[in-house]
């Protein structure tokens, strides 16, 4: 998965397990990301997604940083995500995260401007509040000067969205990783903090990894996405292959089965069952309960399959047309 | 024809509470909704949070009274009826709540809270017939007989929504409203319920109004749509005419902000700036003057009533005529032909698989 110069994160291996002689949840995840590019991570709640990201920024619990395993390299420095500490250190300053709920990383009772300038401070010493200032009058926040001096719970959702993100990105990372950052929100708030990421984005050449459940969000913003099912990467490719190409049964269970906004009202596809739980994971394909193509050779783990343009497709038979009829 | 459902002028307004910014003020929270609902129609309330979509659908089925205003029910005035008849009325009109765990006791086996509107409302079914008639809703549901001993949280999302269902069908109703009742859940188990409701609605000749904020969704279930700001209507009519041709300005927005999943490089959404005014002080006249790029000086001044429109529609715009179309009709392009193809061929792969499965619930 070697990519060009502009290479900014690679995750190899990433793997977790919950318990001493437990089997690895996530497993063997693979990403890249380039500089200046949004990655999405997409799939259903309990697929890893967040697991994922605090094992990235080194907020993973002692009982379970001990047991993570895989590399990372990060504008060309390699990491063992063991050493959660190092990860740790970097958060703040080149490495930054987002939350879908504002209140996990600002204080409830510190003004949002001190918040600001102490992020900074940290990073750099002197001239906080004015790089906050700054920082808030980017992010869109309407008479900053004033607002510096509120708490967060005077603001709105989508202003303590806007604050966190000013927060996020006080001491110029390279990588933000957004957790569900507009889930909370309403449609018209979300497409404005996405425009408003985007448009730092494009200042700040920074790459983000958004962490999302929403397809739609995806289709929106993407540059790169990895489909996440029960613990793995199941397809990782450029975003116009997974809507228009995509190859994993999981991926084009889940985009056929979200309602269309305009055209023809047909009965909306399903995937049967749901996510399975942790605790319940079968042999081979994690997919396989679920998968309307799966026959005797799922039951052992599907290879990872490199289709034409950094497309990864981990399926016994992808593409599924090429399945032959009495197999289907 | 009556309507099954008639709200009329519609007013619900609560105490702000204490604190110093709440101190004897009022929470505007639905101020003079009026729409009818046809028997067999799936009606659909979206708008985005505070909006009063929740307020509104309590008020409908009486768990709360309005402040003014009145509901009729199959021509029958709501507000008068008292003992037996309220109790009749709650038979004909059901709720399935957003949240299907914190509405179900978690103490009651699933047998017990489907059997207990029947008790309620149907006290000439006995014990073995409740018995029975709860087994065959679980069925009817996509879960299992079996299903009756077991507890709520021993359940997914996804299957408590459909035991939260099954319960609301125990009552007979004719009417079932849903606050939410797709929100919570992951896409794939959305489509399962939403499919399962289009399914009971045609099995037990529903009538069905549903709240929710999602307009794809909303507009996948619905015949007509009502789109509310800030506890008013301002746009009602066709489902399908409202989503491709949105007229009033707040639709256009809110349309165009729907994330589609697919990849669509003409995508330009217009920005609405700022965020929902609080209900307890609204703006004057029309209530999305502060967010509306149309808005002129009568805007403040003058409240904009529905206007029926040519093809029918009604929108609340002093406006409306002058402003231009939103088109998300018309020029859909195409999916490409590689993802068409494999859609399909998992929709048949499901349902064939699905006809050779017995055992319901778990593949469906
Ligand atoms: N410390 C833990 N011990 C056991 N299971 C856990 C632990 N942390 C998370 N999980 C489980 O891992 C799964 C994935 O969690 P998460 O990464 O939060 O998923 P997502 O963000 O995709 O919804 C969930 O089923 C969750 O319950
Ligand atoms: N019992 C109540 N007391 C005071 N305010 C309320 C009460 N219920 C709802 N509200 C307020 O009324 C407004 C509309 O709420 P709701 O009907 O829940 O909107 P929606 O369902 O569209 O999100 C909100 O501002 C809400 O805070
Ligand atoms: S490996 Fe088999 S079960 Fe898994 S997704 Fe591919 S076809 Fe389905
Ligand atoms: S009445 Fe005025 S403010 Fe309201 S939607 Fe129409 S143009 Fe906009
Ligand atoms: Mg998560
Ligand atoms: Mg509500």
């Amino acid at each position: 998965m070697s990519h060009s110069m502009s290479n900014l994160l690679s995750v190899k291996g990433l793997g977790l397990s919950f318990s001493e002689k437990g089997p690895d949840f996530l497993r063997d995840v693979n990403f890249d990301l380039n500089k200046g590019e949004t990655l999405c991570i997409v799939g259903e709640s309990g697929c890893g997604k967040s697991l994922t990201a605090l094992s990235l920024m080194g907020l993973l619990a002692p009982s379970l940083s001990r047991r993570v395993k895989g590399e990372l390299s990060f504008e060309g420095q390699s990491l063992r995500f063991q050493d959660q500490k190092k990860l740790q250190q970097m958060r703040g300053g080149r490495l930054s995260m987002i939350f879908q709920e504002p209140m996990t990383s600002l204080n409830p009772s510190f003004r949002i401007g001190d918040q600001i300038s102490e992020a900074w401070q940290c990073h750099h010493g002197a001239g906080g509040r004015e790089r906050a200032l700054e920082m808030l009058e980017r992010v869109g926040i309407p008479d900053a000067k004033s607002r510096m001096n509120d708490y967060p719970h005077q603001l709105s959702g989508g202003m303590r969205q806007r604050v966190m993100i000013a927060m996020a990105l006080v001491n110029n990372p390279s990588l933000v990783i957004a957790d569900e950052p507009t889930t909370a929100l309403d449609v018209t708030v979300q497409s404005q903090i996405l425009k408003l990421m985007n448009d730092m984005q494009k200042t700040l050449n920074m790459g983000i990894i958004l962490i999302t459940h929403d397809l739609g969000v995806v289709a929106q913003v993407a540059t790169r996405v990895a489909v996440m099912y029960a613990g793995e990467v199941v397809e990782h490719a450029s975003a116009e292959a997974i809507f228009n190409d995509p190859q994993h049964p999981y991926t084009i269970g889940l985009i056929a089965s979200v309602p269309p906004i305009s055209g023809p009202r047909e009965r909306l596809t399903v995937i049967p069952g749901r996510v399975p739980l942790p605790g319940s994971l079968g042999k081979g394909c994690r997919f396989a309960g679920r998968c309307p193509f799966a026959t005797e050779i799922c039951q052992t783990d599907p290879p990872v399959q490199l289709m034409e343009g950094s497309h990864f497709v981990r399926c016994h038979h992808a593409p599924i047309e090429n399945m032959k009829e009495s197999a289907a | 024809m009556t309507a099954i459902v008639e709200a009329i002028d519609l007013v619900k307004e609560f105490d702000a509470g204490g604190g110093m910014l709440g101190k004897g003020k009022k929470v505007y929270a639905v101020s003079g909704v009026s729409f009818e609902v046809q028997r067999g129609e799936t009606f659909a309330i979206v708008g985005e949070s505070g909006c009063g979509k929740s307020t509104l659908a309590r008020t409908l089925s009486r768990l709360i009274a309005p402040t003014s205003g009145d509901v009729l029910v199959q021509g029958t005035s709501v507000g008068a009826l008292k003992g037996r008849g309220l109790r009749d009325l709650r038979s004909k009109i059901q709720f399935i709540f957003q949240d299907p765990f914190s509405s179900l006791n978690p103490r009651m086996s699933v047998g017990a809270l489907i059997a207990e509107p029947m008790e309620v409302h149907r006290p000439d079914l006995n014990a073995k017939q409740r018995r029975a008639e709860t087994a065959q809703l679980l069925r009817q549901v996509g879960l299992r007989a079996a299903h009756m001993d077991r507890y709520p949280h021993e359940f997914s999302g996804g299957q408590r929504q459909r035991i939260g269902i099954a319960r609301a069908l125990a009552a007979k109703p004719e009417i079932l409203i849903g606050d939410e009742p797709v929100s919570a859940l992951d896409v794939s188990v959305q489509a399962q319920v939403i499919n399962l409701l289009a399914d009971l609605k045609t099995e037990f000749g529903l009538t069905l109004i549903i709240v929710a904020h999602d307009l794809a969704v909303v507009r996948h279930m619905s015949d007509r749509i009502a789109v509310m700001y800030l506890g008013r209507i301002v746009e009602i009519g066709d489902a399908d005419a409202i989503t491709a041709n949105p007229r009033h300005p707040y639709t256009q927005a809110l349309m165009s902000a729907v994330p589609e999943a697919r990849i669509d490089a003409n995508r330009n959404p217009i920005l609405l700036e700022g965020e929902i005014p609080s209900p307890i002080n609204p703006p004057s006249g029309c209530r999305f003057r502060t967010r509306c790029a149309f808005a002129k000086a009568i805007c403040a001044e003058k409240i904009p009533l529905l206007e029926t429109t040519k093809d029918g529609r009604e929108v609340a715009c002093h406006f409306h005529k002058e402003i231009p179309v939103s088109d998300y009709g018309s020029e859909t392009q195409a999916l490409p032909e590689a993802a068409k193809r494999r859609f399909a061929l998992f929709r048949g792969a499901v349902n064939a698989r699905k006809e050779n499965k017995t055992q319901q619930g778990e593949y469906q």
